[in-house]
Order: structure tokens, then sequence, then C-alpha cells
């Protein structure tokens, strides 16, 4: 009886929800010290002085460090083609601060509050520079500049996608249908704060740290610390979310692990929730201005235009690949597009840095692409599901897009149609009519998209091992890091008919790199590619040789593009512009399914992130660089009440790349519901000739548009 | 000025009196962590929002991290450690998977048996009563969904053991 | 996340908490429910040297609901209002605004004394207390003054209160059931960016009075006099509520603005809610 495909209720559950999980702020050893981070209250100032001593006087205080204990420590890992600098660990005087919450300097002391109390003693005496907080605007000539050596002032790269011939496309097109679209800089606020706990032990370093990447992480320290890998153990524990955040390695752990080596204790640091709106990588932050050529029957010819990306105050070292490999070469998305000219502008400003965050760079492709897509249907007049059915790739096992991007397999037509029959579509439009009648304002929209998933990082690929006990208890250990997706549960279904065993007989490990082999650890939805591959593998390998144990490694075929379709029903407020969501309509296709429960769980979260940027969440600035959202008071993470019932259904179109036919597609749901909400807002408020309105689409933003377009 | 800074906390968590001196100004939430080593309730926000922190104190569903230790002294807590892990609430999260990284499911775990303890009749709440009632506990993973399912999975197994104690099948 | 230090001293009466307020030199706060205090300090955004716990004094947790008026002892926690059924009975509005306020968790510790003394003008229970014309009482050392709420109030975060004064009682005169409170939140902090209370008394076929209180959209929650002076004598139909909404909106005040709404905005959604809170009140009024 195969368990693969079976909705399996998690392993992970009983002892999470029983409040024994091990997160890192739950740890203690003995000896422990606890630091407090100083950060820079300013956007951009030049430090003139530091003076620590009044903070090193105080009760319980170990020690407090700046730059100047630390030239030692090599630097963080950058952009690899080194496009930008990367994070410094703390400043010293002369440095310059670029961003509020910057890390300056590292308070050490007998207990958090104590760390506190002595960190309001440390003493910066700053010069304020001006500041530029916006990707645009920063890359104006007369911007105030963050570093020298840069491409130009603070662009640090522009670089063109083109592919096709734009200019036949756009001298042909029977309409040109362009617009400015922002994909706002978003929080990705995981319930745990990050942190760090740092053991040192002689020359060997044991560090307990909230990430997605603990073999990345021993890497890296590694290399900065001048130790040998393997006297570095990294254990991820229990990681309460990440969505992409938890993927860098950041200063402030460094400098605590740094000073946990200088005073040869250990040293634990956990972020505040209003330290992480500053401290944290924030997501997108990037200004669109893209125009699609179209023919007279709809059919999308070229796409062309400029993105500026907002970096933030420095590199780290996936910012710029979202933009030039994740967002740009995904325009396309499901569609046969012959033709793209895009430039995409990079550029530092004196914001948080930019990471990973939930979709990096598929969740902006889709927005603009399927906002753009729903301007031709209403310059076109054509229905936004015929535009897309005229222009879908047919159903295919292999397609490469012009921008060179290899989609695996897919039917995209079948999933809109899915979606369109689950949605009652018609009856949907019809409805539409008798609301308009009575002057409701109800709109529909819907969003196709493509995910690519599986990415390996690198050769070799995650390894996986297998142990068999006499009492013929299975172990799986495996390189990629869940925090939360249930792997523990997903990897024991595939063993367990690999091995034709017991579910209950299997036990995955992961997350440590004492006990765990190999990997690049979880993030942009590869581990059902990477880690559930190179299990499938170790598992055959165990039975073909025989023995107690085997390791294998994961060979994928490339890059699985997993699919789907959303559709959303809104209604709007006239009277407060507020908009309530009625449906949600989610089609997914990401190949073979391990546990639907857990593809269901991550469409239901990755909806909720979606909705959050379509409506509510926005990280925010105001003239001097200050954050004006830095507090769960100010930034709208969706609550209980904020959340619509998502309604899901599945499509499987195999992927041929990779032995289990499976596709990531941990991030569907905030690259699908985004576009469906925003395209959906639109079409009510398309009768008062509103054409277009940035995310979040506030009840103030949607009702002053209204009422302007009234006055017409 | 009068005042200590430091105060004798006296209180009994999960069946257990503990007598702790610590600072006055030490959160119950910091205390049960720390000096009690229940590292179940977890810190989420500094704002009183996540709600991660949940604890019943007194049979009464609060934050613990907006609560002071001295204010708990002579009163009765119980954290998700006092469960027991069998709990109907906890198998129900786990039948409806109604969690994914875990961090905020003890609290939610503790406002869900609030929100049932509350109702007259389980078995009527709406979706929004339920998810009006758990707007003090944010969960970036789960979109709340399939925790509004466990909350409905328990409502009915308390309406099915009423019925049957009502039609004297036994308890 | 860690307040600065203080001192901590648990009251045993009314009294010892007025000498320690007396003997405090302005640096002593009173400790309720903490659920506005408490934040603060987390934040380090006060930082008071010494608080005082009145949490535990029972005789200021009381309620008192009598048929002309009601008494709620500071103290009294939401949920204790809520829970107490002729709380609801007597002032449907109270039951509105304690339905949306805050969460259960913060209902279950912070208290209607701790509202009022704290002033947030983003907050949903005085738009209540001041529609329902409630009165204060405070103590201090030289004994207890009755205050009108709307006195009581003097902008963001001020009071009446002076240093060595402790706010005691709430008391509401009776009111009929035509009373409804409507809300509408900023969606991170779930605070009112506008909220109204309205009560009315419907005889003989028209509105004989009508009390309009918003909060939320200025410094302190006003009275909607411009509002109620229009409605007095009116037929409880729909265009006397629709006038009475315009001039909620015309109010004279100088609305708060910020990144979540602005001025304008938030007197539009003044208007709107008075409008549907006024219905309701109407419906309930006519058809209890």
């Amino acid at each position: 009886m195969t368990i693969v495909g079976k909705a399996v209720p998690r392993s992970e559950d009983a002892a999470l929800a029983a409040g024994q999980g091990q997160f890192v702020d739950d740890l203690t050893v003995p000896g422990l010290l606890h630091a407090h981070v100083v950060r820079s209250p300013h956007a951009h100032a030049r430090i003139t002085a530091i003076d620590v001593t009044a903070a090193r006087a105080a009760p319980g205080v170990a020690g407090v460090f700046t730059a100047d204990d630390m030239r030692d420590v090599g630097p963080l890992p950058g952009p690899p083609d080194g496009t930008g600098p990367a994070l410094p660990l703390l400043r010293a005087a002369d440095d310059r601060v670029r961003w509020v919450g910057e890390p300056v300097a590292l308070v050490v002391a007998d207990s958090p509050a104590r760390a506190a109390d002595a960190a309001e003693l440390v003493e910066v005496d700053y010069q304020p520079l001006p500041a530029v907080t916006d990707p645009v605007r920063a890359a104006a000539p007369d911007a105030p500049v963050l570093h020298e050596g840069l491409l130009a002032g603070n662009v640090c790269f522009r670089r063109r996608l083109t592919c096709g011939d734009v200019a036949a496309a756009f001298a042909a097109a029977r309409y040109r249908v362009g617009q400015r679209m922002v994909s706002q800089r978003l929080a990705p606020v995981a319930l745990e704060p990050r942190g760090v706990l740092a053991e040192p032990a002689g020359d060997r370093l044991h560090v307990r740290i909230g990430t997605q990447r603990p073999h990345g992480v021993r890497a890296w320290l590694s290399q900065m610390f001048g130790i040998p890998a393997g006297a570095v153990r990294v254990t991820a524990g229990d990681v309460g979310g990440g969505f992409g955040a938890k993927g860098p390695l950041y200063p402030d752990q460094v400098a605590v692990i740094a000073a946990a080596r200088l005073l040869g204790r250990p040293v634990k640091w956990i972020e505040e929730r209003g330290e992480s709106f500053l401290a944290t990588t924030h997501g997108r932050d990037q200004v669109a201005d893209l125009e699609m050529a179209v023919s007279a029957d709809g059919r999308i010819l070229a796409i062309r235009g400029t993105v500026h990306a907002g970096m933030g105050a420095y590199l780290t070292p996936n910012a710029a690949s979202t933009v030039l490999n994740r967002m740009a070469p995904l325009l396309p998305q499901t569609y046969d597009i012959g033709s793209i000219d895009v430039e995409l502008v990079g550029v530092v400003a004196n914001t948080t840095p930019i990471g990973p965050y939930r979709g990096a760079g598929r969740p902006e492709a889709a927005y603009y692409t399927e906002r753009l897509v729903d301007l031709v249907a209403a310059e076109t007049g054509l229905d936004p599901a015929e535009v897309r059915r005229r222009n879908f790739i047919p159903p295919h096992t292999g397609h490469r897009t012009c921008t060179g991007q290899v989609y695996d397999s897919g039917n995209y037509r079948a999933v809109l149609d899915a979606a369109l029959a689950a949605a009652g579509y018609d009856e949907l439009r019809r409805e539409q009519q008798r609301a308009l009648a009575q002057g409701r304002m109800y709109g529909i929209g819907m969003c196709c998209f493509v995910e690519p998933g599986g990415i390996m990082p690198g050769d070799p690929g995650d390894q996986a091992t297998v142990t068999r006990e006499p009492s013929g208890k299975v172990t799986v250990a495996v390189g990629t890091s869940a925090h939360g997706q249930g792997h523990r549960t997903a990897f024991a279904q595939l063993a367990a008919d690999a091995l034709g065993v017991p579910f209950e007989d299997v036990t995955v490990v992961f997350g440590d790199t004492a006990a765990a082999p190999f990997g690049y650890g979880t993030f942009g939805s590869r581990s059902a590619v990477a880690g559930g591959t190179a299990v499938v593998r170790a598992c055959a390998a165990l039975l073909a040789g025989g023995g107690t144990s085997a390791t294998a490694t994961a060979e994928t075929g490339g890059v699985t593009f997993a699919s789907g379709c959303y559709l959303c029903v809104v209604e709007v407020d006239p009277d407060t512009g507020r908009v309530r969501i009625d449906r949600v309509i989610a089609v997914d296709d990401c190949g073979r399914v391990i546990n639907p429960l857990l593809v269901e769980g991550q469409v239901h979260g990755g909806v909720a992130q979606g909705v959050g940027q379509a409506l509510q969440e926005r990280v925010g600035y105001n003239a001097d660089g200050q954050p004006t959202s830095a507090s769960l008071l100010d930034y709208a993470v969706p609550a209980a009440t904020q959340v619509p019932f998502v309604e899901t259904a599945r499509v499987e179109t195999p992927s041929p790349l990779n032995p289990l036919g499976v596709k990531g597609m941990g991030e569907s749901g905030t690259i699908g519901v985004t576009p469906a909400i925003v395209n959906a807002v639109m079409d009510a408020l398309r009768r008062y000739g509103v054409r277009h309105l940035d995310m979040p689409l506030t009840a103030e933003k949607i009702w002053t548009a209204i009422q302007g377009a009234r006055q017409v | 000025m009068p005042g200590a800074r430091e105060v004798l906390v006296e209180v009994t968590v999960n069946g257990h009196a503990y007598r702790r001196t610590v600072p006055a100004r030490t959160l119950l939430v910091h205390f049960l962590r720390e000096d009690l080593r229940l590292t179940g309730t977890h810190v989420g926000c500094d704002t009183t929002q996540c709600g991660a922190c949940t604890v019943d104190m007194d049979g009464v569903a609060v934050k613990s991290c907006t609560v002071l230790a001295a204010q708990a002294s002579g009163h009765e807590i119980t954290t998700i450690e006092g469960l027991g892990g069998r709990h109907p609430v906890q198998r129900a999260f786990h039948d409806e998977h109604a969690l994914q990284c875990g961090y905020c499911t003890p609290g939610m775990v503790m406002a869900v048996r609030q929100l049932l303890a509350d109702a007259a009749d389980p078995a009527a709440l709406t979706d929004e009563q339920i998810r009006a009632g758990l707007v003090g506990n944010l969960c970036r993973c789960t979109g709340y969904q399939n925790i509004v399912a466990a909350v409905r999975a328990v409502a009915r197994e308390v309406a099915a053991r009423r019925d049957a104690a009502a039609a004297g099948q036994g308890p | 996340m860690y307040p600065a230090e203080f001192g901590y001293e648990r009251a045993g009466s009314v009294e010892h908490a007025l000498a320690v307020l007396a003997d405090g030199g302005g640096e002593v706060k009173v400790l309720a429910g903490g659920q506005s205090l408490l934040p603060m300090m987390k934040l380090r955004l006060a930082m008071p040297e010494l608080l005082v716990d009145i949490g535990g004094l029972a005789e200021l947790a009381a309620i008192e609901v009598k048929p002309e008026r009601a008494v709620l002892g500071a103290v009294a926690t939401y949920r204790s209002l809520q829970q107490d059924p002729m709380v609801g009975e007597a002032f449907p509005a109270m039951a509105d605004a304690l339905a949306v306020l805050a969460d259960p968790q913060v209902r279950a510790r912070g208290t209607v004394g701790g509202a009022v003394a704290h002033a947030d003008p983003a907050a949903d229970l005085p738009a209540v207390l001041l529609a329902l014309d409630a009165e204060l009482t405070v103590a201090g050392r030289a004994g207890t003054r009755t205050v009108p709420i709307d006195g009581f109030l003097q902008g963001v975060f001020a009071t009446d209160l002076a240093d060595d004064e402790l706010l005691t009682r709430i008391t509401l005169p009776a009111a009929g059931r035509g009373q409804a409170y409507q809300k509408f939140e900023q969606p991170a902090s779930h605070l009112p960016l506008a909220g109204v209370c309205a009560a009315v008394e419907v005889a003989e076929g028209v509105i004989s009075s009508a009390r309009i209180a918003v909060t939320g959209v200025a410094g302190r929650p006003f009275r909607a006099r411009g509002a109620e002076r229009a409605l007095a004598g009116a037929a409880p139909e729909a265009d006397a509520i629709r006038n009475a909404a315009a001039l909620v909106r015309e109010e004279p005040v100088q609305p708060l603005q910020d990144q979540h709404a602005s001025g304008p905005f938030r007197l539009h959604l003044a208007g709107v809610l008075a409008g549907r809170a006024l219905q309701r009140a109407v419906s309930r009024a006519v058809r209890p």
C-alpha cells in the first residue's frame, strides 16, 4: 500500500503542539551570556566617535564590541559577481552607517535585560547625511551616494535582458499597453525572531541558529573565521518560519559569534520584533515601467521597459540574482511571448538590505505580466480569460522561453479551465452584471503563473543518507532544512514506499551539520525535488547494494516549473473603499504530490502572505529615511479576520526531470493570489475609469480613486 | 521611595507551586521560560499582538508578555506543557494540519481552548466568530484555515460527547 | 522588550495606593491591567520609578447595574463587563465595542479605568462612555471628586487626573437600548481609525434625543453636537440620518493624520460610521 500521495498527518506535530519544540531561544547552556545590538538610529550618517566606557562598566557586562574588535573576521558573503558591497559586521569611528538599524556595536552581559540597559550607555556621535530610500530616486544622478565605486552613483547593476525583435513587435502592434507598477517593499515577519547561540570550545565552534541553510552557514563561518569546516557544527533545531529571510547569514549573528570567541564564553542573541523590522532582510522593493505590444487579436508580441530594483544599503548574496535570474527571465510566464527587452537597474538606498522573501522575483514577474494582461483585456475588450487562452504556451513537456528558461512540463490551459470551472466563471460574470445593476462594486480577477522550483545552487547536489537498523527502523538524514514544511513526514513517506517499510518506522533527520549530510538547505521551493530525489536514490542504493547504510546525491534534470491559476472575487464598499475578498480559488499544478495536506497548507499560508501584499502590508520610510512601519502596530501582518477561505484544487502534470515527478510549490500562494486580487479590485473599479492603483490597496487609496473618478 | 526592585513570586504553574525572587521588571513570559524552564510559551513580538505567549491565568487566557511575574504571584497558571500533549485541541491541530513551523502553536492552542470554553454552543460558532476569537494570535504559516477547521473539529467532538451524555450513554 | 528597572508595590487598599501616589513625586504609575502601561514600558517609552499595583483591589472591580445607573469599578476588566449579561442588556453599544476592542486575551486583563486614564485617542471604549455621558469618580488624599468624561479626556494621553489621584469608578446613567457602536479599524493595530457611538431615544415617532461620540479621529474623542441638534425632533428615517452623518463629517475638529489615514478620510469615515451607528441605534430603539 503506497503512502506517497496520501494525506498523512505530520510526525512533527506531537512535540510542537505540546510546547516541546527546541527553538534557539529555548536553549541554555552553563555560563550563557546574552547580547544586545546597538543600531544606527540614522538612515545615513558618519560616525565621529564611539565611547563604550560607560557601557563596559555597567552591571553584569562581560564585553562591548565594535568593528575594531573584529578586524580579523573575514567579510560576509556578498553577491557572487561583486555587483555591490556586502554587509560589514559592526562599525567604528569614522565609519558610515547607511540604514536605520545597521549594527554599530554589540553589548554582552549576564542577562538580556542588563545587556539592554548597558546598550543605552553606548555613546555614538553621528553626523547625519542626506538620505534616499526610493529606488528610482536613488538612481537619479543627484541622489545622495551611499558607496564609492559602484557602477554609477547608487546604481550597482544595469543589465538588459533581450530576445527576439522588440522593435519589430512594437512596430507591428495594434495595441501598446503600458503601466508603471510597484511591487512594494515587504517584511517577511516569521513568528520566531532571528537569533543565534554561539558556543566556542577551544578550536571548535557550535552554533545554534534559526537558519534555512545550516551547511551554508558552516561554510561561511569557516571562511570568515579561518576555522576548518569540520571544526564548526551548525544546528538549526526547530525554526519558527523563515520565508527566505533566514537564508542569509547576518552581520549581527556573526558579531555575536565573534564576541563569543573573544570572550571564550557561550553567547545568545535573540532579535526583538521591532528590531526585526530594521535588521531582517526585506523583500520585493521594485518599480516596473513595462509595456506590452499586442496584436489585433490579442496576442502579446513583446514586453519592454525598465525595472528599478531596490537592493537596500548593502547587497546580500542573492539580492541581484533574484532580479536578474528569478524575475526578469520569468516575465513571459505561461505565455508564448517572442520578444523581450527589459532593462534591470539595481539600486542601493538607505534602507534595510533586500533578501529572499517567499517567491523572490517570481511574485514580481507574475504581478507585472498578469496586471498587464488584464489591461490588455480592458484595451481589446476581450475577456481576461480569453486573452490568456490566446497566449498560452500549448501543453508541453519541454518549452524554452525566449528568455532562456526551460519549462519542464505544463498544461496551462487545463489549469485555467480547472480554475474557471471551480469558480463557476460564467455564473460569476452574470452575478457581476446583477451587482453592477444594483450599484455594487463587484470584481473578478485571475492570475496564471509558473513557479520555478527545485534549484540546485551548486554541484554536487544535496545528499541523503539512509540507514537501516537490525530492528528494521530506518533513519533518513537529508541536506535540505525544513522550517515548517513537514519534511519529517514527506520524506518518511518517500522512504517508506521506497523501502517497503511502515511509515512509523522511519525517522527523518536534518538541520544539524553533525548529523545531516551535505545540502543547500530549504528555500525557493526546492526540497521535494532536491531532498526528495536524494532520499529516493539513497533508498534505491540501499536496496541495490545491501548493507545497512547508503548515501546518494540528488541529481535532477534541472529546475522544475510548477504552474497555477488563482481566481478571486471581491466586493468593494463604495462608502469606505474597503475590499472584501469573497472567494479565492487556487488551482496548483505541482506535478506529483507527496502529501496533499502539506501542499494545501503551503497554499493557505502563501495566500495569506499574498493577501497581505495586495491589501495591507508595506514597509514605509519617511523623507529622512526613518522607518514608519517598524512594529506590528503599523505593519499589517494578516490576522485571522483578514485572510479569506481558500478553495484549493490540483492538476498534476508530472515533471520529467526527476524520478518522483514532483515540482516545488511552496511559494505558489504568494505568486498567484496577489495579481488575482489586484486584478479583481481593478475590475470592480472599472466603471469609475480607474486604470491602476498600486499595492497595498488600502481603503483610503481606493476610496480616493473612486471620488476622483466620480468628479469627472 | 518604597517599592522593592526585586519581588517574591509565589505562583502555581501546571499544578506545581513555585517560589522565586526575581527582579520586579520580570515579565511572566520570561519567568516561565527562564526561571521555570517552561520554554513552550514563546515570544514573537514586543507589542502584545502576536499571542505566541498566551497562557491560562486563573482559568482565563492572557498574554504572558504583558503580565508581570509580580502580578501573577498568588495566582494559578497553566501553560501549554500543562495540557499533557493529548488535549482535544492538540489532537485536532494534528488531525487538521493546523500547524507548520509550530512557533505560534502553543499560544494558538491556549487561545482556541478559551474560545471554545467561552462559547455557549461551540458547534454553533460561525467562521466569523472563530476568526474574531483568534484575532489576538498571529500565524504566518498556515493562513488560519486549518486552525479554523481544528476549532470546528473540537466543537463537533464536544457536541457529540454532550449529546451522548444527554442521551444517558455514559460520560 | 525589557523594561527599565523599577520598584513594585502591591496596594492593599485604595488608601494605600493613594499614599504611595502622594509620595511619588510624579514618578509613580498605577498598574491595573497593564495592557496599556506595560507595552509602553517594554519599549521604554515609559520608565516610571515605581509601580503601585491596584489590580487585586476587589473593591475597585465591582460592576453594579441598577435601573437608574450602572457603576463600574475602574479595575473591572473588559472581559468581566462582557460576561455580565446585565451590562450588555443595559448598554448594547458597550457590548458592540467590547466585541471589537483589542483581542480576547487583552480584554481579560485590560480594565475600563485603565482605558479612560490612558486616554489613547484611538481607543474604542471612550466613544461609548462619552456618548453615554459617563461620570468619573476620582479619589485623592483630600477626598473624592466627580468629573464628566468630556472634561476628563483632554487630549492625546492627557487627562484631568493629577499624579496623586486614582480613578475609582465610572458611572453611566441609564439609557434606552437605542444605541450602537461602529468601528473602522486600522489593519495592523486594529485600533479605530474612526469609531462612532450613537445613542438615541425615540418617543412618539420622533428622535427625542441623540448623542453621537467619535473616537480615533481627533486628539480626543468628541461629541458631534451639530449632528445631535439636527436629530432632535426629527423622524428616525434615512434622510435625517444621512443629514446627521454629513454634519458629523463637518465637525470643526483638527483630525489626526498619519500613514494609515489622512484627516479628511478619518472625518469621512466618521460620517459613514455615524450613519451606520444611527441606523442600528434607531432599529434597536424601535424594536428592542
